[in-house]
């Protein structure tokens, strides 16, 4: 039971929910567990996160605490973690001798050989903390450039370090731009026109020079014949991650936006499938609509500036139309991140298909209104901060089958309970500023991931 | 039952997810596999439609299954879906199927006859047993539906079931077979290798021969959401 309470607790922390996090840590008691490593790591981290948002002359006491817990959490065997963190907080709470001693007895530590940490990689990038936190910065660097090459696709942990560097880095007033070569490529968005030539080699020439520009490690999109397969194809030669994003099932979406623009594009398309790193269909149960194309490209637009978020990369999108079509109206526009765009000619031979219209339709609940309906997530966000309540959820469909109010229960106090595929459309949107995975509900039309979403200040 | 299904006999995998899905020994898995036809379906594909025979009992290996009942309006209402490891059909009695039935995406079913079915597991308390459980985790997330309760993800379902397969030592030993083990967590094939590759890439598992070692136990505990 405590393990679940711990990483509910987490959950909330993880999604920006800081008081929340810590109101939770007290009422259940955990604060008051001295003797459980886990409990203390978890307050170390909340007590962290509080003094990160403490006005300045708060913060050094509550890094003070933080550390303390940290410390308190440090056991024979495994005490590099909890103290590398001990000695990062004393930094930051002012107390510089209390840090390299610190530092110094996680340097022992792993030299010696009586810890390892816990996988290859956080023992290197450990020692290259506590070098970073002696302020031997050069062997700092070697050190945590050994540590990636140990495992050069750990990203989420390589993000984890950044983190931290930077914090260390602004605390000792050292220059840190040196972290960027640590930093994984980009994330890209991609979509474009349907209507290009198979064999138009100026606009594919274009496109691929323009991904190779951007140099993508992770590529987000559809795969309709045109723009998008082509993009596609550059982001794999790059070495790209290919995480796909349909709106229907495949077999369905190959015959609506592939199969009628050219016999060249649906052996494109299988191709692309097969070596996709990941396929996400947003909803099976519906066919390919017009609707239904803006929810997957919602969904992926989310997907890859989650993804430039958790890794500490950067998000772009890339954007092939002819260079007169208006670009507003891309939600992408709303996150702040850099749009590229590539002018390409529509083709004006081939017959670009008619999708039925479909309705995307955007659900919210709150305690005291009925589940309301509307056509946008931005008056979604309008109505959930006028209704001032406490618990809010929010969803997305585009059949009719309405689940918001069963997410309700699941909202925690400013914080809004969404469906994944709504929780990644705020993000794209600009109306989240961090979501977090917290379980999946499962409902007779299939399985819903459930998310927590933090709402984006109001602009103004 | 209808559609341009495949019958094959079941392989060596299906075994595998046998064993997983009932918690059996391989002996019980194979014994029920010689009485087992893997079916595969196309999306959409008709796999029965209301009042059928239904004469079977069907573990869903891949895919997933809608079952659709007509209103009295004429509207087509989705009664229920069935995912990866779970059951649908006629048991312990033949009986006809109370609603429409068809493949969400590519599907393949075990098949086994309900007749037989009945005969095995009055003679191999293993496989009772496991039929058993599988029905009442069934019944379980029947109820987690009506309390619309939330659960792991399939991405956290199967790092638990890692963690709980490891010895003392954190070893995994047999390697899982990972369709058998997707299976077991309701989820698919592709969920839980890319779950298993995420897991690689960081260290926090690794391969030996024959069998997987958990490096951070931690590491792969905070995963579990």
């Amino acid at each position: 039971m405590q393990t679940d309470a711990l990483k509910q607790i987490l959950a909330l922390a993880r999604a920006g929910a800081t008081s929340r996090a810590w109101e939770a840590f007290k009422a259940s008691g955990l604060d008051r567990a001295d003797a459980d490593a886990s409990a203390l790591t978890l307050k170390g981290r909340l007590l962290k996160d509080q003094a990160r948002h403490a006005p300045a002359h708060l913060r050094p006491a509550l890094f003070a605490l933080a550390g303390e817990a940290y410390e308190h959490a440090a056991r024979p065997g495994a005490e590099t973690y909890p103290l590398i963190n001990a000695a990062a907080m004393a930094l930051h709470a002012g107390e510089r001798e209390r840090s390299v001693e610190l530092a110094g007895k996680v340097l022992h530590l792993i030299e010696s050989g009586q810890e390892k940490g816990e996988t290859p990689y956080w023992g290197e990038a450990t020692r290259a903390e506590a070098l970073l936190l002696l302020n031997r910065i050069e062997d700092a660097r070697s050190s945590l450039a050994y540590a990636v090459s140990l495992a050069p696709q750990a990203w989420e942990d390589h993000a984890a370090t950044l983190r931290q560097f930077d914090l260390i880095l602004s605390e000792l007033g050292e220059e840190d731009s040196w972290l960027d070569s640590f930093r994984p490529a980009p994330a890209m968005h991609f979509n474009g026109i349907l209507g290009i030539a198979a064999d138009d080699k100026a606009a594919s020439n274009a496109i691929a020079a323009e991904v190779r520009a951007i140099a993508p490690g992770f590529a987000y999109g559809a795969l309709a014949a045109g723009a998008d397969i082509i993009a596609a194809e550059a982001a794999v030669l790059v070495g790209a991650e290919l995480h796909v994003v349909l709106p229907s099932d495949p077999h369905d979406f190959r015959k609506t936006s592939v199969e009628p623009l050219g016999e060249d594009w649906p052996q494109r398309f299988d191709s692309l499938l097969e070596i996709a790193d990941t396929l996400i269909i947003c909803d099976k149960a519906e066919s390919t609509s017009a609707a239904g194309v803006a929810l997957a490209e919602l969904h992926a637009m989310g997907l890859a500036l989650e993804r430039a978020s958790q890794l500490q990369a950067q998000a772009v999108a890339l954007r092939i139309e002819p260079a007169d079509r208006p670009v507003l109206g891309d939600p992408w526009l709303q996150s702040g991140m850099p749009t590229r765009h590539v002018a390409v000619l529509a083709n004006t031979k081939s017959v670009v298909p008619q999708l039925p219209a479909g309705e995307l339709k955007f659900d919210i609940a709150t305690d005291d209104t009925a589940v309301t309906s509307f056509g946008s997530l931005e008056d979604c966000v309008q109505a959930l901060r006028k209704s001032g309540s406490v618990r809010m959820a929010i969803d997305c469909r585009l059949g009719e089958t309405v689940h918001v109010k069963a997410l309700l229960p699941h909202s925690a106090y400013g914080m809004v309970a969404a469906s994944r595929s709504a929780a990644l459309g705020l993000l794209a949107s600009g109306l989240a500023s961090r979501i977090e995975t917290i379980g999946e509900m499962a409902f007779p039309e299939g399985p819903v991931e459930l998310c927590l979403a933090k709402l984006s200040e109001p602009p103004g | 039952m209808s559609g341009t299904n495949t019958n094959s006999k079941s392989g060596r995998d299906d075994i595998a997810i046998i064993q997983s899905c009932l918690s059996c020994s391989e002996t019980s898995a194979r014994r029920l596999s010689e009485s087992l036809t893997s079916r595969s379906y196309a999306h959409r594909d008709i796999i029965a439609h209301m009042g059928d025979p239904s004469t079977h009992l069907f573990l869903v290996a891949e895919g997933a299954v809608v079952a659709e009942l007509f209103g009295v309006d004429g509207q087509q209402a989705q009664l229920t879906r069935h995912g990866p490891g779970e059951v649908f059909g006629a048991f312990p009695e033949e009986s006809s199927f109370r609603s429409g039935f068809s493949a969400s995406g590519a599907t393949r079913l075990l098949a086994v006859p309900t007749n037989k079915l009945v005969e095995m597991v009055s003679r191999d308390t293993e496989l009772a047993a496991g039929i058993a459980n599988l029905m009442a985790r069934q019944l379980d997330l029947l109820l987690d539906r009506m309390a619309a309760r939330i659960g792991l993800s399939a991405t956290g379902r199967f790092y638990r079931a890692l963690l709980q397969a490891a010895d003392g030592n954190g070893m995994i030993r047999p390697a899982p077979v990972l369709a058998a083990m997707a299976v077991s967590v309701h989820t698919t094939r592709e969920t839980a290798s890319r779950a298993l590759a995420a897991l690689f890439r960081r260290g926090i598992v690794e391969r030996q021969e024959d069998a997987l070692k958990i490096v951070s136990r931690r590491m792969l505990e905070e995963l579990i959401v």
